[in-house]
C-alpha cells in the first residue's frame, strides 16, 4: 500500500491504489471454479399494466463463498416472447397477459425465472403525481439548485423533489398563462422545449428524446396532461437489491430499487430514484444505480425515491490477512466490537499508546486542560497497574470535566449576548456545568431544561428559552420564537435536523412540513409572566392554547411529536411534559449524547456528523453504538460512567501512529485519530504551559476561555482557531480544521509572544530557580507535551540555548519552539 | 482540511450529496493554493457559465454606519433648508450632475467612476442591512448564514500570489459585532486584518516581524522547533497534522519574504503621494496600503471606512470628515488610474444604506435603507456616467432602483465568477452563491 495520505490517494490515483489492493485484475484470469451457482433476483416477477418493466441482477456464487454480481455480463432470453421481452441488459418489459420464464445466462450456466404478466390490455395511464413528479425529481429539475430552490429558478418553482405535486401542477399547468404546456401540440409544449434545448434553458440540456422520461411526459400531455386525483397510492417503502454486500476494491454491483405502494403494488423504480454514496473514496455508485467499490472500506449507499430512502452498506475488506492474535486484546465490550468490525475488514489495530500519551490525552478529552509539569511527573513515577483507570475515576472529579460539556452545550444553545445578554448566558453555562459536575443524569437534565418554568433567575435552566432574536412574536419578553426552540431541541436532543422542513418536505428524512408544525405546536404555550421591569421575564409559564398554524396550508396543527405518536394534552395543561417523556424514549435522543460524548474522545462520532443520527444516516458501527446505548439506560443515563467506560476501553488508548494496514482507515477506530485543539483549549493551554493567566473583556483575571459564556467577548486566538460565532445550533459551526492564519497566530502573533516573554511567567521564576538546564528543559517538556525531551532532542535544544545571545532569550525561543510544536497543538 | 465544495460538479439533490465531502486533505500539501483546486474543479464542472472576466481584483470601499448621500454625491440643492441641509453643491465633469460642495475633488474626476444614485438595500437596521450589502444576500443580521463576498472569492478564486487573498484594511466592518465574516465557508476564506496602518506603532498583526524577533533570531525558534520531534513524522497518515505542518512552513515563508512585507510597507510610497491621498485622519493611509496591496496582487481588497452613522449634529461631522475622504478616494483612484490599475482592478464603493432626507430635532440624518448612492470605477466600468436617480427629496429611487444582490452579482460578473453557482453547507444544504438576479449591465455600457 501506498505511503500517502488517504485524500490523496482518493484525489489523485485513486485508481492504482484501487488496482494494487484489489485481486479484480488478477481473478479475471483465473479460471472459474467448477460448481458456480447462478441467482437471478427478484426471484419472482409479477408485471401489471402494459408499461411495466423490471430489471434483474445476475449474480454467481462461487463455492470458495464469494459472490460476484455478473448481470453486465449475463445474456438474456425470454421463453415467451409474446408475454414478456427482455432486453440485452436484462430489463423486462410486459408485451401480454400470461406466464413466462427469463432465462440468464453466463458463462454456460443458466437460471431462469418465472413472469406473471397481467393487464396488459388496458390503456397507458400516465399519472402527474406516481410518473411526472418523479420525471422531474430525477431530471434534476426541482433540485434545490433548479427550479426547486425556494425561489425557484427563470420565474418556474417547482417543490423540493416533489414533495407538493398539487403546487408543481398549478405551477406547469397555469402559470405564466398556461404557456408552459400545450394541450393541442403537446411537442410543441415549452415543458419539453426546454429542457431538450430547443429553446433557450439556463439549465441546459436536461433531456433527450426516445428516453422513458420523454415518453412519460409527453405521453401525460397527450392524455390531457390531467392532475393530481388525491387518490394515488402512496410509496410505502423502498427496497435496494441485493441489499448490504461484502465485496472486493475493483468490483462492481448493479442496483435494483422497488417501491413498495400503499395498495400492495410494487414498481421497479430503478431508473427514477437518485442515488448518493456516505463516502464515495470507498464506493461510487452512478446515476443508473452501478456501484463502484473503489478501495477496501465501508460505506452506505442510499437510494432515494419520492419521499423515501433506503440503504445498502457495502464493505470491501482490505487484501491483507491479519492473524487473530491481533483482536485478541480487550479492555471492555467496546473494544469487542470494534475488533469485530476491524476483523471483518482485515484491519489490525495499532497498539497501545505510551503512559505520556495517555496522560496528555486524558486530560484533554475529560478535562479540556493539559496536566501540569508535576501532575505529569506523578501520574509517569507511578507504578500502580491499574493507574490510566485510577486517573480517569480522578480526573472525571475535577470542575473542569463540566466546563467541557457546559462549553459545548452552551455553543448548542447558541449562548451570546446578542441573544440574551451576557449575564444570562454566563448563568445558564454555568448551571450547565453544575449538572454535569453533579453527574445528574441526562434525561433528567433534559428534562430540567425543556419543562423549565418560574423565575429564571432561580431556575437558571428556564433561560435556555429566553432569546432576544428570534423573539416569539407578541411576546413582551424575550422568549425564544417556538419555532427555532422546536428546531433547536431535535437538533441538540436528538440529533434532528429538522429545520429543512420548514419551507418543505425533508429531503432525507421521514418529516414532512405539517410534522415540523406539530412538533412546533409542543412549545407554543411558552411565554414570559411578571411585573419585573426589564427583558427577562419573572416568571416562564407553559399554559393556554399555543395554537399554530402551517403557513402553507394554513391548517390549525394538533401538538404532535416528530414520529406521530399520540399525546393528548388537557386545556392548558404544559404540553413540554409529555414531550420530553416522549423524546427521552426515543433512540436517537440515547445516541445522540452517546455519539457525542464518543466524539469528544476520538474527534469523530460513531456516527458522523456527529449531529445527525436520522436513520438513514447508519453508524460505523452499529453493535458499537447499540452496546454503549444499552449500557448507558442500564446505567440511568449516567454521564461519567459513559465517559469512563469509553476511555477506560483499549480501543481509545490505542497510539495514534498508524500501522500498514490501518492508515487509510479514518473511521473504524484503528487507531487514535490526531485532531488539533479546539480553540479555547489551545488558548489556555497557552496560558497554563506560560504560566500567564488572560484576561478578557468583562472577566476577572484567570477566567479561562473554556469558561467563556458569550462568544462576544473579543479573541483574536479565538476566532483565528475557530471558536463557533454561537449562531445556529450545530456542531458544524466550531471548525476544527488548520489553517493558515493560525499558523501565522502562533509563529509571529504577539499574543503567544508577549506570553513566552513575560516577566509574570513561568521562565523568570525558573530561571532564578538554580536548576540545571537539563532539569528547566524537562519541566517545559512535560508542561507543554506531557513528556520529558528525548536524549536527541535534549542535546540539541541544550546546545541552541547555549548558543543563544543570552539564557534567557534561549528560552524564551524555546518555549516558543514547544508552543509552536505540532505535539503542542494536537491531541494524539 | 475539508472542503464540502471541493470536487462537487454539480449538485444533483438536495442534502444526499452532503455526503461526498470528501476529505482534502491531501490538498493541504497545496497549502495556500486550496483554491487553485477549486477554481480548477469549478471551471471544468460549469464551463458553460465561463464568462469574460475583466477584473483581476477588487476594491471594495464600505462606507459603515451609511453615508448621507444628501451631503456628498446626490445633493437636492432645490430641496427646502431642511432637506438640502448645510452645504451647496457644485457642478462636476458630467453636464446637469452636481456634488455636494464638499466634494471637489471626486467632481474633478467623474470621468473615472459611475456613480448609481438608486441603492436600495431595504433594511434601515445597521447589522440587517451591512450583511445584505457585505454578501448580497438577504440573511439574518448575526450572519452566520451567508458568506460575504469577499470569502466567496476567495473560495471561488484560486489566490494570485503567496500573500493573503482576501484583507481588510483596517479589520472588517463592525458595528456591535463584526460584519461580513465568512460564516459557514470558515476561518480559511475570512479576511486578513492589516490593522490600522495610520497608527505611529502599526505593525501587520502576525505578519510584520516582531520588535524582538528579528529574521535571524525566528530562523534560531525554527532550529530549536526542527530538533523537537515531528508529530507529522509520527503519524503520517494523519491529514490534519501534516496540513497544519504545510501551513507552518508556509507562514515561515510569508513572513521571511520580501514579497509581503513589501506590500504592507508604506514607507516604500513618496512622501508628495502619501500628501495627495492626505495625512490627518486614517483614510488617506489606509487608503495607500489598500492600493499598494491591490497592486502586489491581492484578490480582494475590504477597505473598511466606518464613521458615517450621524444621528445628530451631522455637519459638524461632516464639516471634519468629508474633506479628507473626497481628498483620499479621489487621490486612490487617480493613483490606480495613472498606474493602469483600473484596467484590471474593480473598484466598488458604498455603505449599509443612505440617511433620511428632513434633518432631525438633533440635527442628524438617521437610517434610510430606500435610497443611498454608490460609486463604481475600473474593470472596464464607463465612467462620467450616473445610472439612476432618486425623487426631489432624495427620498425614494425613481429611476434604476439596485438591491444588494445585484451589487454582489455586479462584483462577481467582473471578476468572470458564476455567481449562479450553489455552494453547500456542512449541514448539507444547497445555498446559491446569489438569488436570481442581473449585474449592473449599464456601468459597462
Amino acid at each position: 500500500m501506498s505511503k500517502l495520505p488517504v485524500a490523496y490517494l482518493f484525489f489523485t490515483s485513486l485508481l492504482a491504489l484501487t488496482l494494487s489492493a484489489s485481486g479484480a485484475p488478477r481473478r479475471a484470469k483465473l479460471p472459474v471454479p467448477q460448481t458456480i451457482r447462478l441467482e437471478v433476483l427478484p426471484p419472482a416477477i409479477k408485471l401489471t399494466g402494459p408499461t411495466a418493466t423490471q430489471g434483474l441482477l445476475v449474480t454467481a456464487r462461487f463455492p470458495n463463498g464469494t459472490r460476484r454480481d455478473v448481470t453486465d455480463e449475463a445474456t438474456f432470453v425470454s421463453r415467451a416472447p409474446e408475454v414478456t421481452a427482455v432486453s440485452a441488459a436484462g430489463e423486462i418489459a410486459a408485451r401480454g397477459d400470461g406466464s413466462a420464464a427469463v432465462v440468464a445466462r453466463w458463462k454456460g450456466r443458466q437460471a431462469p425465472v418465472t413472469v406473471t404478466v397481467r393487464n396488459t390490455k388496458l390503456p397507458v395511464v400516465y399519472s402527474f403525481v406516481r410518473d411526472v413528479v418523479p420525471t422531474f425529481t430525477r431530471l434534476g429539475c426541482s433540485q434545490g439548485s433548479c427550479h426547486g430552490a425556494a425561489q425557484g429558478k427563470g420565474g418556474f418553482k417547482l417543490s423540493l423533489r416533489g414533495y407538493a405535486p398539487e403546487i408543481d401542477f398549478v405551477q406547469i399547468t397555469r402559470q405564466m398563462g398556461g404557456r408552459r404546456i400545450s394541450r393541442e401540440a403537446p411537442e410543441k409544449s415549452l415543458l419539453l422545449r426546454k429542457p431538450l434545448l430547443e429553446v433557450g434553458h439556463r439549465g441546459g440540456r436536461r433531456l433527450e428524446k426516445r428516453t422513458r422520461a420523454y415518453d412519460t411526459l409527453l405521453g401525460w400531455l397527450r392524455q390531457g396532461a390531467p392532475g393530481p386525483t388525491g387518490k394515488e397510492a402512496t410509496v410505502t417503502k423502498l427496497v435496494v437489491l441485493p441489499g448490504d454486500r461484502q465485496m472486493r476494491a475493483g468490483e462492481k454491483q448493479r442496483l435494483l430499487v422497488r417501491a413498495v405502494y400503499s395498495d400492495g403494488s410494487t414498481q421497479d423504480v430503478t431508473g427514477r430514484a437518485l442515488y448518493s454514496s456516505n463516502d464515495v473514496a470507498v464506493a461510487a455508485v452512478d446515476g443508473s444505480g452501478l456501484v463502484k467499490v473503489r478501495r477496501p472500506g465501508e460505506t452506505a449507499v442510499i437510494a432515494s425515491y419520492r419521499d423515501k430512502l433506503a440503504t445498502a452498506i457495502f464493505t470491501a475488506p482490505f487484501p491483507q490477512q491479519v492473524s487473530e492474535a491481533a483482536y485478541k486484546f480487550r479492555s471492555n465490550y467496546i473494544d469487542d466490537h470494534v475488533n469485530a468490525k476491524l476483523k471483518q475488514l482485515h484491519i489490525e489495530p495499532s497498539g497501545l499508546c505510551t503512559d505520556q500519551e495517555f496522560l496528555r490525552r486524558a486530560y484533554i478529552d475529560a478535562l479540556g486542560t493539559l496536566p501540569t509539569a508535576d501532575e505529569a511527573r506523578a501520574f509517569l513515577a507511578d507504578k500502580d497497574r491499574d493507574k490510566r483507570s485510577k486517573l480517569i475515576d480522578a480526573l472525571l472529579q475535577r470542575p473542569e470535566y463540566g466546563q467541557v460539556w457546559a462549553l459545548k452545550f452552551g455553543d448548542l444553545f447558541v449562548l451570546r449576548k446578542e441573544y440574551l445578554g451576557r449575564k444570562n448566558a454566563m448563568l445558564l453555562q454555568q448551571w450547565l456545568m453544575e449538572q454535569f459536575n453533579a453527574n445528574r443524569p441526562w434525561n433528567r437534565i433534559a428534562y430540567d431544561i425543556l419543562t423549565a418554568t418560574g423565575d429564571p433567575y432561580k431556575n437558571r435552566q428556564g433561560l435556555f428559552f429566553v432569546s432576544r432574536a428570534p423573539q416569539k412574536r407578541g411576546e413582551r419578553y424575550w422568549i425564544r420564537n417556538p419555532e427555532n426552540t422546536a428546531e433547536m431541541t431535535a437538533q441538540v436532543f436528538l440529533g434532528s435536523r429538522i429545520a429543512c422542513a420548514k419551507c418543505h418536505n425533508h429531503p432525507t428524512e421521514r418529516y414532512t412540513q405539517d410534522d415540523y408544525y406539530h412538533f412546533v405546536a409542543l412549545f407554543q404555550q411558552v411565554t414570559g409572566k411578571g411585573k419585573r421591569d426589564g427583558v427577562i421575564p419573572e416568571s416562564l409559564e407553559a399554559t393556554g392554547n399555543g395554537d399554530v398554524r402551517q403557513p402553507r396550508t394554513a391548517e390549525l396543527m394538533e401538538p404532535r411529536p416528530l414520529d406521530r405518536a399520540n399525546l393528548s394534552f388537557k386545556k392548558d395543561e404544559d404540553r413540554r411534559i409529555k414531550t420530553v417523556q416522549w423524546m427521552v424514549r426515543q433512540p436517537e435522543f440515547t445516541r445522540s449524547i452517546v455519539n457525542r460524548f464518543w466524539a469528544r474522545c476520538f474527534g469523530s462520532g460513531i456516527i458522523d456528523p456527529v449531529d445527525d443520527v436520522r436513520s438513514t444516516n447508519p453508524a460505523k458501527n452499529e453493535p458499537l453504538m447499540k452496546a454503549l446505548c444499552e449500557d448507558f439506560i442500564r446505567h440511568g443515563y449516567d454521564l461519567k460512567h459513559l465517559l469512563a467506560t469509553i476511555m477506560k476501553s483499549r480501543t481509545y488508548q490505542l497510539s495514534a501512529r498508524p500501522n500498514k494496514s490501518n492508515k487509510i482507515d479514518t473511521k473504524l477506530f484503528s487507531h487514535y485519530y490526531a485532531r488539533r485543539l479546539p480553540a479555547e483549549e489551545i488558548v489556555d493551554a497557552v496560558a497554563q504551559v506560560t504560566g500567564v493567566p488572560d484576561k478578557f473583556q468583562g472577566m476577572t483575571l484567570g477566567v479561562r476561555a473554556s469558561e467563556l459564556a458569550d462568544t462576544e467577548i473579543p479573541s483574536l486566538l479565538l476566532d483565528t482557531f475557530g471558536r463557533p460565532p454561537r449562531v445556529m445550533p450545530s456542531d458544524s459551526e466550531r471548525n476544527p480544521h488548520p489553517a493558515m492564519s493560525q499558523a501565522l497566530a502562533l509563529l509571529n502573533g504577539d499574543a503567544v509572544h508577549q506570553k513566552v516573554k513575560s516577566p509574570d511567567g513561568i521562565l523568570p521564576a525558573l530561571l532564578k530557580s538554580g536548576k540545571p538546564d537539563s532539569e528547566i528543559l524537562e519541566t517545559l517538556f512535560l508542561s507543554a507535551l506531557a513528556r520529558r525531551p528525548t536524549a536527541a532532542e535534549s542535546r540539541a535544544l541544550v546546545k541552541a540555548i547555549k548558543q543563544s545571545p543570552s539564557r534567557e532569550e534561549g528560552f524564551q525561543d524555546l518555549l516558543w519552539a514547544l508552543l509552536n510544536s505540532s505535539e503542542f497543538l494536537f491531541n494524539h | 482540511m475539508l472542503d464540502v465544495n471541493a470536487g462537487q460538479g454539480p449538485i444533483q439533490c438536495d442534502g444526499l450529496s452532503r455526503r461526498h465531502f470528501v476529505r482534502l486533505g491531501a490538498l493541504s500539501v497545496l497549502g495556500l493554493s486550496l483554491p487553485d483546486m477549486l477554481h480548477m474543479e469549478a471551471a471544468q464542472a460549469a464551463n458553460k457559465a465561463a464568462k469574460k472576466a475583466r477584473a483581476k481584483n477588487v476594491l471594495l470601499i464600505f462606507l459603515g454606519g451609511g453615508l448621507t448621500h444628501h451631503d456628498t454625491l446626490d445633493p437636492k440643492p432645490d430641496a427646502p433648508q431642511e432637506i438640502r441641509g448645510k452645504y451647496g453643491t457644485i457642478p462636476t465633469g458630467i453636464p446637469g450632475i452636481r456634488f455636494s460642495d464638499q466634494m471637489p475633488e471626486l467632481a474633478k474626476i467623474t470621468d473615472i467612476f459611475a456613480l448609481c444614485r438608486g441603492q436600495v438595500t431595504g433594511s434601515d437596521h445597521h447589522e440587517t442591512a451591512a450583511q445584505w450589502m457585505l454578501t448580497g444576500n438577504y440573511g439574518v443580521m448575526q450572519g452566520g448564514d451567508y458568506p460575504s463576498i469577499g470569502s466567496i472569492v476567495t473560495h471561488e478564486m484560486r489566490a494570485l500570489n503567496t500573500l493573503p487573498p482576501y484583507v481588510a484594511v483596517p479589520r472588517n466592518h463592525s458595528f456591535t459585532w463584526e460584519l461580513g465574516k465568512a460564516a459557514w465557508l470558515g476561518e480559511r476564506y475570512e479576511s486578513f486584518k492589516s490593522d490600522d496602518p495610520s497608527r505611529k506603532d502599526w505593525k501587520v498583526p502576525n505578519l510584520s516581524l516582531l520588535a524582538d524577533v528579528p529574521p535571524q533570531r525566528l530562523s534560531r525558534r525554527q532550529t530549536m522547533l526542527k530538533a523537537i520531534d515531528n508529530l507529522a513524522r509520527r503519524v503520517e497518515a494523519s491529514d490534519e497534522v501534516g496540513s497544519m505542518d504545510t501551513f507552518y512552513q508556509r507562514a515561515t515563508q510569508m513572513i521571511l519574504s520580501s514579497e509581503a512585507r513589501q506590500a504592507f510597507d508604506l514607507s516604500k510610497e513618496p512622501d508628495k503621494l502619501r500628501d495627495e491621498y492626505g495625512r490627518d485622519g486614517r483614510w488617506g493611509a489606509q487608503a495607500l496600503l489598500s492600493r499598494r496591496l491591490l497592486e502586489a496582487g491581492v484578490r480582494f481588497v475590504l477597505l473598511s471606512y466606518s464613521a458615517w452613522d450621524h444621528h445628530a449634529k451631522i455637519f459638524e461631522a461632516c464639516d471634519k470628515a468629508l474633506p479628507g475622504f473626497d481628498k483620499a478616494v479621489a487621490a486612490l483612484l487617480r493613483d490606480m488610474k495613472r498606474r493602469g490599475m483600473l484596467e484590471d482592478t474593480l473598484v466598488a464603493m458604498y455603505g449599509d444604506f443612505g440617511r433620511t432626507s428632513k434633518i432631525n430635532k438633533d440635527a442628524g440624518r438617521d437610517h434610510w435603507g430606500n435610497a443611498g448612492v454608490m460609486l463604481f470605477a475600473g474593470a472596464g466600468v464607463r465612467g462620467g456616467q450616473v445610472i439612476g436617480a432618486t425623487d426631489e427629496r432624495g427620498e425614494y429611487v425613481t429611476d434604476r432602483a439596485i438591491r444588494p444582490p445585484e451589487v454582489a452579482a455586479t462584483i462577481y460578473h467582473a471578476l468572470g465568477m458564476d455567481y449562479e453557482k450553489t455552494l453547500v453547507t456542512p449541514q448539507g444544504r444547497p445555498v446559491p452563491i446569489l438569488p436570481d438576479c442581473e449585474p449592473i449591465h449599464e456601468l459597462w455600457r
